[in-house]
Parts: C-alpha cells; sequence; structure tokens
C-alpha cells in the first residue's frame, strides 16, 4: 500500500474505486454485524464486533500512508463516503468516533496523509467534517 | 469539528507555528464547506482566540 507492486499502484486505484463504489453496501454490513452484537448481550462478541469494526476502518485508511498522491486522494475519498454514512446510525457513530480521536488511528492517519500530500487539504477538511459529524 | 481542529489536531503539531500554518491552509476549504460551524459553531473564535493568545504571549510572534 506504501509503496505499490513495485512502485505500480495501480492495482491500488483499483481496488479503492471499487471500495469507493460499494462504501454505503460495507456500512451496512458493519450497520448489521453491531446491531446484532448489541442486541446479544454477550460482552465477547460486542468486543469481537467493535475490533472489527476498528479493523475494517484501519485497513480502508491504510492508504493514507501510500507514496502515491492518488492513492491517498482516493483512500481519503472512500474514508470520507464512509464517515459520512456512519452518521446516519448512533452505534456507529459511537464507535466511529473513538476510533477517528484515537491518536493512533483516524484523525492520525488522516493528518499523516495531509501533511504528505499538502495538495489533499479539501480531503482533509472532508474526513474531519464527516467523521466529526458535522459533514453533510 | 471544533474539538477536532481546536484540540486534537494541536497533538500532531506540537509547534504552534506549524499548527497555524496547517490551519490557514485548511482555511478556504473550512470556510466554503463549514460556514455554519465557524460562525455558530464557534469555530472561528476559537481559532481567533488561540491566535490573540499566541501573540500574547512572546511579543515576537506578532
Amino acid at each position: 500500500m506504501v509503496k505499490g507492486v513495485k512502485g505500480d499502484y495501480s492495482s491500488m486505484i483499483k481496488w479503492y474505486k471499487e471500495v469507493y463504489k460499494y462504501s454505503r453496501h460495507l456500512t451496512q454490513m458493519l450497520e448489521i454485524e453491531i446491531s446484532r452484537a448489541l442486541s446479544s448481550n454477550d460482552e465477547s462478541v460486542s468486543k469481537a464486533a467493535q475490533a472489527n469494526f476498528d479493523k475494517v476502518l484501519s485497513t480502508i485508511s491504510s492508504g493514507c500512508y501510500s507514496q502515491d498522491v492518488t492513492v491517498a486522494q482516493l483512500c481519503m475519498k472512500t474514508m470520507s463516503a464512509i464517515g459520512s454514512d456512519l452518521n446516519s446510525n448512533i452505534d456507529l457513530l459511537h464507535l466511529s468516533h473513538k476510533w477517528f480521536e484515537n491518536t493512533e488511528q483516524g484523525c492520525y492517519t488522516f493528518n499523516y496523509a495531509y501533511k504528505k500530500h499538502q495538495e489533499l487539504a479539501e480531503e482533509f477538511v472532508n474526513c474531519i467534517g464527516n467523521f466529526s459529524g458535522d459533514g453533510d | 469539528m471544533a474539538y477536532v481542529l481546536t484540540s486534537l489536531l494541536t497533538i500532531f503539531y506540537p509547534d504552534t507555528v506549524h499548527y497555524f500554518n496547517c490551519m490557514n491552509n485548511l482555511m478556504p476549504y473550512l470556510s466554503v464547506k463549514y460556514q455554519r460551524e465557524m460562525v455558530e459553531g464557534n469555530l472561528l473564535r476559537l481559532i481567533i482566540d488561540k491566535c490573540v493568545r499566541y501573540a500574547d504571549y512572546d511579543p515576537l510572534n506578532n
């Protein structure tokens, strides 16, 4: 993700375009998993679902560490769309805030991409807005 | 939004000058997309307040 496949980023770009296209579907799946876990009243199931939620967001946001500006841009665009979708569910909103405000994930990752690629200021603002709950 | 920009972001910019530089770059997009939060959400007031306090702390920062 960071250096591409021998410097070629086309597969990552293609992957991000796919994820962006189906981002709504992805958030719906997360929504189902979290609501099932919470309704099970089993603490271990809830914790596993929350850990999965963090893993999904961390995996998708890993493109922010890319040296390629297009990958980082697509990653932030995808994360912004996911952040916007997560706002519609109160449980997911709570989890996404927790992930975003973690100083080693969320905001740190977006800020890393912005520091590396200053031209991504607009995408950075969109990500912050959507994950802090002030987005569209 | 205000919390993220005025508190969370400062963790990643320990040097205040770098923080203001970052805010300066973000300002055009913030003012277009989050106009309401800037004024009604006190974001603009908080940023100006930070700048004033920074300048007051050391006359050289003016």
